[in-house]
Formats: C-alpha cells, sequence, structure tokens
C-alpha cells in the first residue's frame, strides 16, 4: 500500500485549497447577501474572540452613579438598571451567543452524524427500530423538551449547548441518514465491498467523506437557531443565569419592569440577535446553494420531504 | 406507523421527565420543608409517584392510566392533571389557530405575487422580509410591542383574560397581537415555500397549456397552478405545529394568557413532575396527531397519493 502514500504531496494540497479559494470567489460573485451574511458572522466571531479588548467597561461592572444614563458619549448604548454600560454587556453576549452557535452546531453534527450514518448504513430492521425514535423524538415541540429537560439539568451554559445540540442533533440525522442511503447505493461502495473492505472502512473512507457537504449545511443551518433557541431559553429563566450578559437574558429578569422608563435596555441585545441570526441564515442559504445544487429551493425543504414521503402508486 | 410512535413517546416521557431521580426529590424537599418533616414528605412524594415499584410496574401503571383518560394528580396541588390540561387547551389553541391564521394570510399571497413577478422590486422586499421575519425573536418583537406604544400612546395590551364567552370582542382583541406576533414569525417559512413550489409548478407544461388557451392570469395561477403549488406547503404546516405550541411559551408568559404554555413554566418552576410529564406527553400526541391529518390531507391535495 506505498502508492497510496503520496496522497499527502504539496500538490494535492494546493489543489484543495484551490477549492477553497474558488468556493469563496463563487460565494462573493455569486451571493452578495450571502457574503453579507458572511462579513456578519466573521463579525461576531471577532467580537467574541476580542470581547476583553473591545468591550469599554467590564461585564458587570457596576456603577450606581450612572444607573440608566441615555445613550451618550460615555456609554454609547446608555447604560442598564444596574449602571452596567450597554455595549460591553452586548460585546461579552455575542462571546456567550458564539459559544452556544459554534459547540451546539458541533454537538448538533456529531449526533446526526452518528445516528444518521449509523442507521442509514445498516438499514434494515435496525434503522427501522432507529427510525421510530427519531419519529417520536420530533413529536416533542422543541421549547417544551428543551424546558423540562433543563428544569432536569439545572440552568448553565454546559447544559444549554447540550440539550440544544441532542435534540436537533436527532432531528438533523435524518437528512445525514437520506444521504448515506443514496450514496450506499453507489458503484465504488460496490466496489469497494468486492475488494474485501470491511464494514468499517467502507463507512470511514467511502460513505463519510461524501457526506461533508450536507454535514456542512446542517452545521450553518442549525447555528442560528442555536442562539435563538439559547436566547428563548434565557428569556425565560432558564438558559444561561444572571449576571452573565446573555442577549436573552438581559430581556428578561429585574431589568424587565424598568424597561418602560429605560427602553434602550431592550432594543439592543434583540437587535443584536436578529442581526447575528440574519447573517447566519443568509449565509447558511448560500452556503447551501454553493455546495449543494441538489437542495436549492424553500428553507427546510429537503429535510421536510424526507421526513414524510407519502407512497405515490405507480400506474 | 402511528401506533409504535406513541408508543415510544411514552417511553421517551417516562424515562426522561417522570422517572425523576431520587436526589432530584431531595432537591425538593429541601426547598419546601424543614429537616425534620423532610423525611416524611420524601416518603409521600415517592409514593405519590409510585417510586417504590419497579421500573416496569411503575411504566405500565402509568401507561394504563393515560389511556384511560387518567393522567395522576398534581404533586402540590393534588388537582387531576387531565382536567388542569383541559382548562387551559382553549387558551392555547385559540392563539396557535389565529396565529396559523396570520401566517397564511400574509404568507400565500406575497408567496405567491412573488413567484409570479419573480426578479423584481417587489420579489426582493418580500423575499428579505421572509427572511427577516425568520431571524426575529418573537420575545424581542414581543417586548417592543409592550414598551413603545405604552410610552409614545400611553397605550397598552390587554392583560387581563377576558374569555370568549363574555366578551367576544374583548377577547379577539386580547389575542390579536400575541397571534400576529406568532404568525408574523411563521410566515417566512411559508412564504419562502409557496414562492419556491409556484416557482416550479408555473414552469410545468399542463400551465404553459392553459396560457395558449388564453385564460386570464388569476385563473391560471389561482385554479391550475396554486393547488398543486400547496401539497408542500402543507407539510410545512405540519411541521411547523411544533413551533407554535412551543411558540406558546413565550407569548402566554409575556401577553398573560393562561395557556398550557404558561402552565409548563409553572409546573417547572414548582418542580411538579407529574404534570410536567404529562404536559409533555399531551403535546407530542397532539402533534403526532397533526402530522397524521396532514398525511391524510395530501390525498385531498393530490389524488395521485394514496396509502395502502
Amino acid at each position: 500500500m506505498r502508492i497510496a502514500a503520496p496522497s499527502t504531496s504539496p500538490e494535492v494540497k494546493s489543489k484543495k485549497r484551490y477549492l477553497l479559494v474558488d468556493l469563496l470567489i463563487r460565494l462573493v460573485r455569486e451571493k452578495p447577501l450571502g457574503t453579507v451574511g458572511g462579513v456578519i458572522v466573521l463579525v461576531l466571531f471577532f467580537t467574541g474572540i476580542f470581547a476583553d479588548f473591545l468591550a469599554p467597561y467590564g461585564m458587570n461592572e457596576a456603577n450606581l452613579d450612572t444607573i440608566m444614563v441615555l445613550p451618550s458619549a460615555q456609554h454609547w448604548l446608555g447604560t442598564d438598571n444596574l449602571g452596567r454600560d450597554m455595549l460591553s454587556r452586548i460585546i461579552y453576549g455575542a462571546r456567550i451567543s458564539m459559544y452556544v452557535g459554534l459547540a451546539g452546531a458541533a454537538l448538533d453534527v456529531v449526533v446526526a452524524t452518528l445516528i444518521g450514518a449509523i442507521s442509514g448504513f445498516i438499514g434494515g430492521k435496525f434503522d427501522l427500530i432507529v427510525q421510530r425514535f427519531v419519529d417520536a423524538w420530533m413529536c416533542f415541540p422543541p421549547l417544551f423538551i428543551m424546558l423540562s429537560i433543563m428544569a432536569l439539568l439545572g440552568p448553565g451554559l454546559l447544559s444549554v449547548i447540550l440539550v440544544l445540540g441532542m435534540l436537533a442533533g436527532i432531528g438533523a440525522s435524518r437528512v445525514v441518514r437520506s444521504a448515506v442511503i443514496s450514496i450506499k447505493s453507489n458503484a465504488y461502495v460496490e466496489a469497494a465491498e468486492a475488494i474485501g473492505c470491511t464494514k468499517r472502512q467502507m463507512l470511514v473512507r467511502h460513505i463519510l467523506p461524501n457526506i461533508t457537504a450536507p454535514i456542512i449545511i446542517i452545521f450553518t443551518v442549525a447555528m442560528g437557531g442555536m442562539i435563538l433557541y439559547e436566547a428563548t431559553l434565557s428569556f425565560l429563566g432558564f438558559g444561561i443565569p444572571p449576571p452573565e450578559p446573555s442577549w436573552g437574558g438581559m430581556l428578561s429578569g429585574p431589568g424587565r419592569y424598568q424597561m418602560y422608563s429605560a427602553p434602550w435596555m431592550v432594543i439592543w441585545p434583540g437587535f443584536a440577535l436578529a442581526i447575528v441570526v440574519y447573517g447566519i441564515n443568509m449565509f447558511g442559504d448560500a452556503a447551501r446553494d454553493i455546495l449543494d445544487p441538489r437542495l436549492r429551493g424553500g428553507l427546510g425543504r429537503y429535510a421536510g420531504a424526507k421526513r414524510k414521503k407519502p407512497k405515490i402508486t405507480e400506474k | 406507523m402511528a401506533i409504535p410512535t406513541v408508543l415510544l413517546v411514552t417511553i421517551i416521557v417516562f424515562f426522561f421527565l417522570r422517572l425523576v431521580p431520587g436526589d432530584v426529590i431531595d432537591l425538593m424537599v429541601l426547598e419546601h420543608e424543614t429537616v425534620e418533616d423532610a423525611e416524611v414528605l420524601r416518603a409521600q412524594i415517592a409514593e405519590k409517584l409510585g417510586l417504590n415499584d419497579p421500573v416496569h410496574v411503575q411504566y405500565v401503571n402509568w401507561v394504563g392510566g393515560i389511556f384511560r383518560g387518567d393522567l395522576g394528580r398534581s404533586l402540590w396541588t393534588d388537582r387531576p392533571v387531565t382536567q388542569e390540561i383541559i382548562n387551559r387547551l382553549p387558551i392555547s389553541f385559540e392563539l396557535g389557530f389565529l396565529a396559523l391564521l396570520t401566517a397564511l394570510i400574509i404568507a400565500l399571497p406575497i408567496g405567491i405575487y412573488s413567484a409570479i413577478r419573480q426578479d423584481t422590486y417587489g420579489d426582493y422586499v418580500a423575499r428579505s422580509f421572509a427572511i427577516a421575519s425568520i431571524a426575529l425573536p418573537s420575545f424581542w418583537l414581543a417586548t417592543i410591542v409592550m414598551v413603545f406604544p405604552s410610552i409614545w400612546w400611553g397605550w397598552s395590551p390587554p392583560m387581563q383574560l377576558i374569555t370568549f364567552t363574555e366578551d367576544p370582542w374583548g377577547n379577539l382583541r386580547m389575542f390579536i397581537i400575541p397571534s400576529f406576533i406568532m404568525g408574523m414569525v411563521l410566515s417566512g417559512t411559508t412564504m419562502r415555500m409557496t414562492r419556491t413550489m409556484m416557482l416550479e409548478v408555473l414552469r410545468q407544461d399542463y400551465i404553459r397549456t392553459a396560457w395558449s388557451k388564453g385564460l386570464r392570469e388569476r385563473t391560471i395561477v389561482l385554479r391550475h397552478a396554486l393547488k398543486n403549488a400547496l401539497i408542500p406547503v402543507v407539510t410545512i404546516i405540519g411541521l411547523q405545529m411544533p413551533i407554535i405550541i412551543g411558540g406558546s411559551v413565550v407569548l402566554e408568559r409575556i401577553f398573560n394568557l393562561p395557556g398550557i404554555g404558561w402552565l409548563l413554566i409553572d409546573v417547572i418552576n414548582s418542580r411538579d413532575y407529574t404534570v410536567l410529564s404529562s404536559v409533555n406527553l399531551v403535546m407530542a400526541l397532539f402533534v403526532l396527531m397533526i402530522n397524521l391529518l396532514v398525511d391524510l390531507a395530501y390525498s385531498y391535495l393530490d389524488p395521485r397519493v394514496q396509502y395502502r
């Protein structure tokens, strides 16, 4: 098996890099809105990573002299009911959204790939049983089951990521499963079996590399939803506990009673949330169109159509 | 295929929510009683939840109760859970129904317009609106609606529940704002789906035939294209049902509507696990039923679809 070794030669590497650059060029040329979305995502990551340097004040730096001041030169977005700088809290909130978005979507992808790939690859009765389980999970209204499990786990960043990632992963496993099933029937998989590949080799070397596109799509599409759900959970008081500056949590709690006298306290967090989720959705749509032209179309059409496909009798 | 799913739903609820680990009970006890009473209360709760039985006996007892329509009693108030849920269902139903209606009233005309005038400015505006509405958090929109009209005009939405039988108009006025917000958030997905499907259908041969017969545009769009384009849209509406029910938690909380979502938050706060598991179970079964109805709606919309 010496012949396989040159696969890491510089030639192939440069070709791979070329592919990535090519995708980027296509994104900028064909999808102006997707590019804007991508820039918004980059800004979110930049803000999240460098929050300590960007924020003019500490995230919980309360100052009783500056309670609920209007937006001004010292406090660009005003201050909240404890005199904390809103801009700084929004900037630190970006970090939480980034954590939840990235870690939640990563867990989502891992769970979806594990369930979907194994269920689709093995097929038969095993697949049937696993799919009924997925069916059953999909029946639960997401917010209900999230809140219920969060109540058992207790609030916190880790449990938010666990709950969001696991639940989304179970749903997304269908997309992976249908991709695996369609790839399984290709001639090269049969050829791999014919030359004596083990099941594991077939799955890891021949099938998994070919479902990268749907996996990247699941990741980008999931991120926006994760951030929105985290904000909703925190808003209801079951997500990230205060005083951590989660964008959703900033709209709830004691600050809520003061919102009539200091409306800027409720504008900015929601504004930040809407822009970020909009950006991620636009970027995700563009990534989907570029990576997998078959999926072009309505939101969730691919997943939706696969979920309940009626039998059409042939005449 | 529905029956095994129903059984699995009960198993999930049982193992994830009903089968509360012992230390959770300890926590409940600690929160409510002094140390001396704690042991007694702990034993009472364990007895009430049937925790002293083996797991499979607990499960069979619980499922048996469900099929008789008996979901047990609340841990703290001792009221029957079934009654509690039935009392609150109409409120959530009204909210969900009005939201769905709003979503369709917004989504269908704009979706159709945006498809028949593809790539015009109207289309761009409609599509931007659709994508924006998906990104807007409903709890933020609701908060904004609470805050700004009250600052500017001293107006705020009614916060005291008015039942429909008492005062139909007042009741509707109370539900219209939360359901409009929920409907707006929902409409984005439906709008995009309607547009995509209309575009696909409008390129079919039979539409060209209809044009060459000299039919009016309105007839072609509404009578020939729409019905076929709506088939996948119905699926999307079915898939949105869990989101509608989930969204009720946020909006019922903000607008003070004592529906199922409100009940959920209440029982989570009071750690009432019998009610918590029952609420989840009832909602999951409801979604399952809606999915079955959506499948049946297929055969009406598309006579080629038959169920064997």
